[in-house]
């Protein structure tokens, strides 16, 4: 029925190469995601299935993990701890809301006791004399569910946030890796419950249908509740309207109308429903009963060649996670291989067994595949990092993305080039420049290695602009000045012009003396004025943008209005590239230095 | 110890005029070759009787003779004939750049006012060296702050093409010598600058030692230009002060073409300390002598 919307997008194959590695054998070929075209025309893609994950009680989780992280560094007290947490006083979250300090979140003892969200602080402690009262921080809630979202993309690439305190996982064309969905399921439960959390999931054909489910039914919380294939109408029908999460006000509507569930409103006529409760109900109703399905937006799309090393024992020793590496990067070289293919940026993804992430990415210039190299590059890049990779208790899953690739004609490896270490070859000198400003990209970051590109324009700051040299394209070429002729632009260019104390004006225009950075200069020569007229093409929306009588705007960017230009040289031999913005004619000249000369 | 002298000057061809042409003054310390090859023991003989006259030469003295063989250029190294460090002339023999040779560090220190002319002194001498070959400019941000940025079109202005260059950005004094040290490593890097300001600690003698051996392995010229920094002793085979000159003016007292004081203050290849005005002449990519008075 929503056929239309599958052929646009191509389902599962993105996720389903993603977990290429663990299949490998059948499907090499499928990585690349034109895999899609292989569907028989007009078959029914399978349908898309999504596992909701509801943080019920997130923020006294987090809370909780932090007094456990902080027990176990005091060596070992984790049993007490537990202890302390039978009896523990019931922990609330405040936040001033509505003038009143109100509870935002509660504890699982908390609930026991009766404490619920959005009762007032006042009346919480009237039901529970010893209630543990913490302000509520939203932030570190979200950061938390950041750090949980970024553990739980080793099961699919799809997932994102879904607020507040949940996050939703396409696992279309993944769940077979874990022997089905539900074993799956459980695994996602199994690893939120080893991070301490109590989490309510659901499996159903539409993200809505999960989410609700997840959120609105008591079975999603003793197991995860899985919704067979085509049985989301069903299953959604017994939810509460409460599932619409409508308004308040339209909320009471349903309710004092009698419609408590959804199975009361499924098949009532959609358009009396939409002039009664909006246009955006009947769609909402639909997406939440399995009826019409529409995408979560991932966090970032699922690079081209993904590859997984998932490891049964976390590994920590620095040699071990090298070796990993490069077996990674071979399997990587002989996918790109087989597709044509060479990289051009490269992310290391190293998952801590506590759920942390870390990602290095190196970049190279040309398109690559040579492991030897792309390894030394990521090397470089891990041992300049400001916080070096640590390794905790281990990673249990380290993963390469070659996150862009561009066509690379098959080579003969060279024998030398397969014996020899690649440092070998480096110091050989053989290798492009292009290398090195790779390996220095990598020590130093993308932004540090540059080239001058010309941009064919007449002011000076944007005559040549500074590009990282793997972005950098042979523009314009640099102009020609006669043998004969000194040079006529500076070595050196401020990007903000200086201004200087300029005095006694030489009849010519420009100052015999000047003060610049506390010291005076005596002009011994100079020549001028050369004269340098903003481009009208770029300034004219500026200019227009600006009230007409607004004087100031010239002084505040001497770079905008029309400048004279001197060549000055002072009695010590130091030459300067001295300007006047405005009109010659203007009364009080300002003077800026703009570059120097050698 | 003779042995290393030999192998690190045996490369040298005898410049004309120099001491090496002339009959040794001095005599042969007995004993101290242990070569049986009577060709190489009189070139060892000359050699030293070479280097005994630089030695006399030089005020530092003999103390330092051993320091001074430690880091010969690579190949071209330049021996400064003693009558031409005095001063004559020092573009006589066109075409070779007598002053600053590849495979060797060398040292360009100035104050702060005169970074523009080290700059473009040592633009001048990458011109000169990399004959085409990439150059690799590494930038301490705190110079980039002060003097501004280098820009493309001085650059091209002054013979240098600017696709050749690469410029390397570093916070810090110390990724600064590491993006050097690396970009030497590369022989097909004709020439790297480094340009850092101040007093840095971290520009100590170990690291003027190491890329002193880099530069001397891959045959780069490293020209470290130091901008508000004391000269200081370092393993640099030349050490220099670079201050801006008055040009020579055109007509109409127009500033003429880039003219730099520049001061010897250490030669490892024995050239005496002097002091000389030099013009960067675009047209023939060469250093010309007097500027002005």
């Amino acid at each position: 029925m929503r056929n239309e919307r599958f052929a646009k997008a191509p389902p599962g194959e993105a996720a389903a190469a993603y977990w290429a590695k663990d299949t490998a054998n059948q499907n090499v070929g499928a990585l690349f995601q034109g895999a899609d075209a292989a569907l028989p025309h007009g078959a029914r893609p399978p349908r898309r299935r999504y596992l909701a994950l509801w943080f019920p009680f997130l923020p006294a989780d987090r809370l909780r993990r932090q007094a456990g992280s902080a027990a176990t560094n005091d060596g070992g007290k984790i049993a007490n701890g537990d202890k302390n947490r039978q009896g523990a006083p019931p922990l609330v979250f405040v936040a001033p809301v509505r003038g009143a300090m109100r509870l935002v979140a509660v504890s699982p003892e908390a609930l026991a006791a009766g404490l619920r969200p959005q009762m007032t602080l006042a009346d919480a402690r009237a039901l529970a004399p010893a209630l543990w009262v913490v302000p509520a921080r939203p932030d570190l809630d979200d950061a938390f569910l950041t750090r949980l979202r970024d553990d739980f993309e080793r099961f699919t690439p799809l997932l994102a946030i879904d607020p507040p305190h949940g996050l939703v996982l396409d696992i279309t064309g993944c769940a077979h890796l874990a022997g089905g969905e539900a074993p799956m399921a459980a695994r996602v439960r199994q690893r939120a419950h080893a991070a301490g959390l109590h989490v309510h999931c659901a499996l159903a054909a539409t993200p809505q249908a999960a989410r609700a489910l997840a959120r609105f039914t008591l079975a999603a919380r003793e197991a995860p509740l899985i919704v067979p294939e085509g049985g989301d109408r069903a299953a959604t029908a017994r939810l509460p309207v409460a599932a619409l999460e409508l308004s308040e006000g339209r909320h009471r509507t349903l309710q004092r109308a009698g419609l408590k569930r959804l199975a009361d409103i499924i098949d009532r006529d959609s358009v009396s429903l939409a002039s009664r409760f909006g246009a955006a109900f009947p769609a909402r109703l639909a997406r939440i009963t399995g009826a019409e399905d529409i995408r979560i937006t991932p966090e970032r799309p699922a690079p081209p060649c993904v590859i997984d090393r998932i490891l049964p024992e976390p590994v920590a020793r620095e040699e071990h996670v090298e070796a990993l590496l490069a077996g990674l990067l071979r399997d990587a070289a002989q996918r790109l291989e087989q597709a044509g293919q060479g990289g051009l940026r490269f992310t290391a993804l190293f998952y801590r067994t506590d759920g942390v992430k870390r990602a290095v990415t190196v970049s190279v210039s040309q398109p690559t595949r040579d492991p030897a190299l792309v390894g030394l590059l990521l090397r470089e890049r891990l041992g300049a990092l400001d916080d070096p990779l640590d390794p905790g208790f281990g990673f249990d899953q380290i993963r390469l993305c070659v996150g862009e690739t561009a066509p690379l004609a098959a080579m003969q490896s060279g024998l030398p080039a397969n014996i020899l270490p690649a440092t070998h070859i480096l110091e050989a000198g053989q290798e492009d420049i292009s290398r090195l400003a790779d390996r220095l990209a990598a020590r130093l970051g993308p932004e540090a290695v540059l080239k001058l590109c010309p941009r064919g324009s007449h002011l000076p700051e944007r005559a040549a602009v500074l590009r990282p040299a793997r972005l950098a394209s042979a523009g314009v070429g640099w102009r020609d000045l006669a043998p004969e002729d000194p040079p006529a632009r500076p070595l050196h260019l401020f990007r903000t012009p200086q201004p200087v104390e300029a005095m006694d004006a030489a009849p010519d225009g420009y100052p015999l003396r000047f003060r610049w950075r506390r010291m005076m200069h005596d002009v011994a020569a100079a020549e001028g004025p050369e004269r340098l007229s903003p481009e009208w093409w770029r300034t004219l929306p500026a200019a227009a943008a600006t009230p007409p009588d607004d004087a100031p705007a010239d002084d505040a960017h001497p770079l905008r209005a029309t400048r004279d230009y001197y060549r000055v040289e002072d009695r010590e031999g130091r030459r300067f590239w001295l300007f006047r913005p405005g009109d010659a004619g203007a009364t009080a000249a300002r003077w800026f230095i703009h570059g120097l000369f050698p | 110890m003779e042995n290393n002298i030999a192998s690190c000057l045996t490369g040298t061809e005898p410049l004309d005029g120099g001491p090496s042409a002339r009959p040794s003054p001095l005599p042969l310390r007995a004993g101290s070759d242990r070569r049986p090859h009577a060709a190489r023991a009189g070139a060892l003989a000359r050699l030293k009787a070479d280097l005994a006259l630089r030695v006399a030469a030089t005020p530092c003295g003999g103390a330092d003779v051993d320091a001074r063989q430690n880091h010969p250029p690579a190949k071209t190294g330049a021996l400064f004939p003693p009558d031409q460090a005095a001063g004559a002339s020092i573009s006589r023999r066109d075409g070779h750049p007598a002053w600053l040779a590849p495979g060797a560090l060398h040292d360009l220190f100035a104050g702060v006012a005169d970074g523009p002319a080290a700059h473009g002194f040592a633009t001048g001498h990458a011109i000169r060296i990399a004959a085409g070959r990439p150059v690799v400019w590494a930038f301490h941000d705190m110079a980039g702050r002060e003097l501004g940025r280098p820009h493309g079109e001085g650059l091209a202005d002054l013979g240098l093409d600017p696709d050749a260059l690469l410029l390397v950005r570093a916070r810090t004094v110390p990724e600064l010598l590491g993006a050097a040290e690396e970009a030497a490593r590369y022989n097909a890097v004709g020439v790297v600058i480094i340009s850092a300001w101040g007093a840095a600690k971290a520009f100590d003698l170990t690291a003027s030692r190491r890329l002193a051996l880099v530069a001397a392995r891959s045959g780069v010229a490293i020209l470290a230009v130091r901008i508000a920094a004391d000269p200081a002793p370092g393993a640099a085979w030349s050490r220099w002060t670079v201050r801006a000159a008055a040009s020579r003016l055109l007509e109409g007292d127009a500033p003429g073409h880039p003219a730099f004081s520049v001061t010897l203050l250490r030669h490892r290849g024995g050239a005496a300390p002097a002091t000389w005005i030099l013009e960067w002449d675009r047209a023939q990519r060469t250093f010309r002598e007097g500027a002005s008075g």
